[in-house]
């Protein structure tokens, strides 16, 4: 963080050298969102989430949880080299945060090939590097089915981009990259600091004027700890399948071992003011006590009226927990050790939940720099009944309705 | 009679020609349609002769944008920026450089062998070369 800030300040003391002024570009996005929730209906668990909606409430319109505004400084400091810093603010529980989501050094070793070495979003989905660019696509956020499966922001490390353009204008663009991450992961209820480390992964896609065709795989090696004695007990207790003595003496737990795979296959197509966009991942993780296998996929339709763009969107999200018998460990601060508690399997109180989503939604232009878009979501939430029958059997499907509007502009 | 020319007149001067211009000592004589687009989105940097193209652009708002941009690559303003907002962002490169008119960008032509930009028709003077027509 502190190189990173290094990197910034002397960006900005480049803008203001006078020699190098014209090779600064400063640009930026801003997403002004806000909704809320009617029509909830809750099944009988207090766990049942309709996911999707995070942070929207039934009692108040919110504005936080889609709002996002970024600033981007890019400075070119040799014929062949870049520098680009990239800001991004959010809201964190209704808490403003700035993070950064980029910050890299380009090196073109070619007109084809650029290294990008610091720290990038990395490239999984359609629209994984332009997701906080809400004009870059016509949902208000592109569907959480699929997005949502990939908890990382951003990423560090080393990632080698090829884009070469053909003479009839059918574009090839690949991306090989090595790298690890830290983050926290919001399960259960519970803030999970998860390690991600051999973040490897590549994309390839080709594409025309009219059509594109993408494909793209990560794998990663991920450990996850809940720090704090009360989150653990709590985490613990919710298995309804723990009574452990230790439990007074704890600072957390502890589960790593688990390994991650996604793949995914998108297509874009965009002829004749009709617009296509659809993408499928699958997600493999082995032995994780955080998350589960999920195959998720949507199907969006749109159709450009001038500057009106009205679209819809069919959206499928499906879990599979796997039994697993990887060791979770309990962290004993006073006696410094960490025993082991159970299993991934035998502990995880998983709250696996499959969710079909239609988003309706209209996006307008209102110039060249601004859109202004609406949305109608009917979300379905139904648990799966794993592993723990007897704490689930209570449970049922959920559904509500969501109404958004926002407003994205760059600049 | 007056009436009629005075409308051939207005007529021409509504579906007067874009032209694009580069620098009189340039080696490049002419561009097709696809290398057009694809010089002016930057999808390429060079020619196949080797030659290299910068291209200037006028701001997104104006008339000559989204009519050039129509022709030439089947998009409007909108998506232009679109277009170039998932460029910027992703660290892929920066949109051409603005100018003011038609006038700064024969100026800029004039100044500089590799620059290459679009200007109404009627703008045309000595010192540069049209290497492609919008149709």
């Amino acid at each position: 963080m502190k190189k990173n800030l290094i990197t910034l300040g002397s960006i900005l003391i480049m803008a203001t050298n006078a020699y190098a002024l014209d090779k600064v570009r400063i640009s930026g996005y801003a997403t002004a969102a806000g909704g809320y929730i009617s029509d909830r209906t809750v099944g009988a668990s207090t766990f049942a989430p309709a996911p999707g909606h995070d942070g929207y409430t039934q009692e108040d319109i919110k504005f936080q949880p889609d709002s996002v505004a970024g600033l981007q400084v890019s400075s070119r400091i040799a014929d062949n080299m870049t520098v680009t810093v990239q800001l991004v603010a959010q809201f964190d529980n209704e808490q403003g945060a700035v993070e950064l989501d980029w910050a890299y050094m380009n090196y073109e070793l070619t007109d084809d090939l650029i290294i990008q070495a610091g720290r990038f979003v990395p490239q999984l989905f359609l629209y994984s590097n332009t997701v906080n660019v809400g004009f870059t696509y016509l949902w208000i956020t592109p569907p959480s089915e699929v997005y949502d499966q990939a908890p990382m922001r951003y990423t560090d490390g080393v990632n080698f981009l090829l884009d070469h353009t053909f003479s009839n204008d059918v574009t090839v663009e690949a991306s090989l990259y090595a790298s690890n991450v830290s983050q926290d992961i919001n399960f259960a209820g519970q803030l999970f600091p998860s390690k991600f480390e051999n973040f490897v992964g590549g994309s390839a896609s080709i594409s025309n004027e009219y059509i594109k065709l993408r494909a793209a795989y990560v794998q990663t090696d991920m450990s996850s700890t809940l720090n704090g004695a009360t989150p653990a007990a709590s985490f613990l207790a919710t298995a309804g399948n723990l009574t452990n003595p230790g439990l007074d003496n704890i600072e957390g737990i502890k589960a790593d071992g688990a390994k991650g795979k996604f793949s995914t296959v998108g297509l874009t197509i965009d002829a004749a003011d009709i617009i296509v966009v659809g993408e499928y991942t699958v997600r493999n993780i082995k032995d994780s006590i955080v998350t589960e296998d999920t195959i998720s996929y949507y199907g969006t339709l749109g159709y450009r009226i001038g500057d009106f763009t009205p679209h819809i969107t069919y959206s499928v999200l499906e879990t599979d927990f796997k039994d697993s018998n990887e060791p979770v460990f309990l962290l004993d601060p006073i006696a410094g050790t960490s025993t082991q508690v159970g299993t991934v399997g035998g502990i995880r109180s998983s709250i696996s939940t499959d969710t079909e989503t239609v988003i309706v939604g209209l996006r307008y232009e209102i110039n060249s720099k601004a859109a202004l878009k609406f949305e109608y979501q009917n979300i379905n939430a139904s648990p799966q009944e794993i592993n723990a029958p007897i704490f689930f059997s209570t449970r049922e499907d959920s559904s509500a309705n969501l109404y958004k509007i926002a407003l994205s502009v760059i600049f | 009679m007056k009436y009629i020319l005075l409308s051939l007149l207005f007529l021409s001067t509504l579906f007067a020609d874009i032209v694009v211009i580069v620098n009189s000592e340039s080696k490049v004589e002419t561009l097709n349609d696809d290398y057009t687009k694809m010089v002016f989105m930057k999808k390429i940097k060079r020619l196949p002769s080797g030659e290299v193209l910068i291209p200037l652009d006028h701001n997104s708002e104006s008339e000559i944008y989204n009519n050039f941009y129509m022709s030439v690559a089947n998009k409007n303003k909108s998506r232009m920026s679109k277009y170039w907002a998932k460029r910027v962002f992703t660290g892929k490169g920066q949109a051409p450089e603005v100018l003011a008119s038609d006038e700064e960008v024969i100026r800029r032509v004039m100044n500089n062998i590799n620059s290459v930009g679009y200007i109404n028709s009627e703008s045309l003077v000595d010192g540069v070369k049209v290497i492609y027509t919008v149709k």
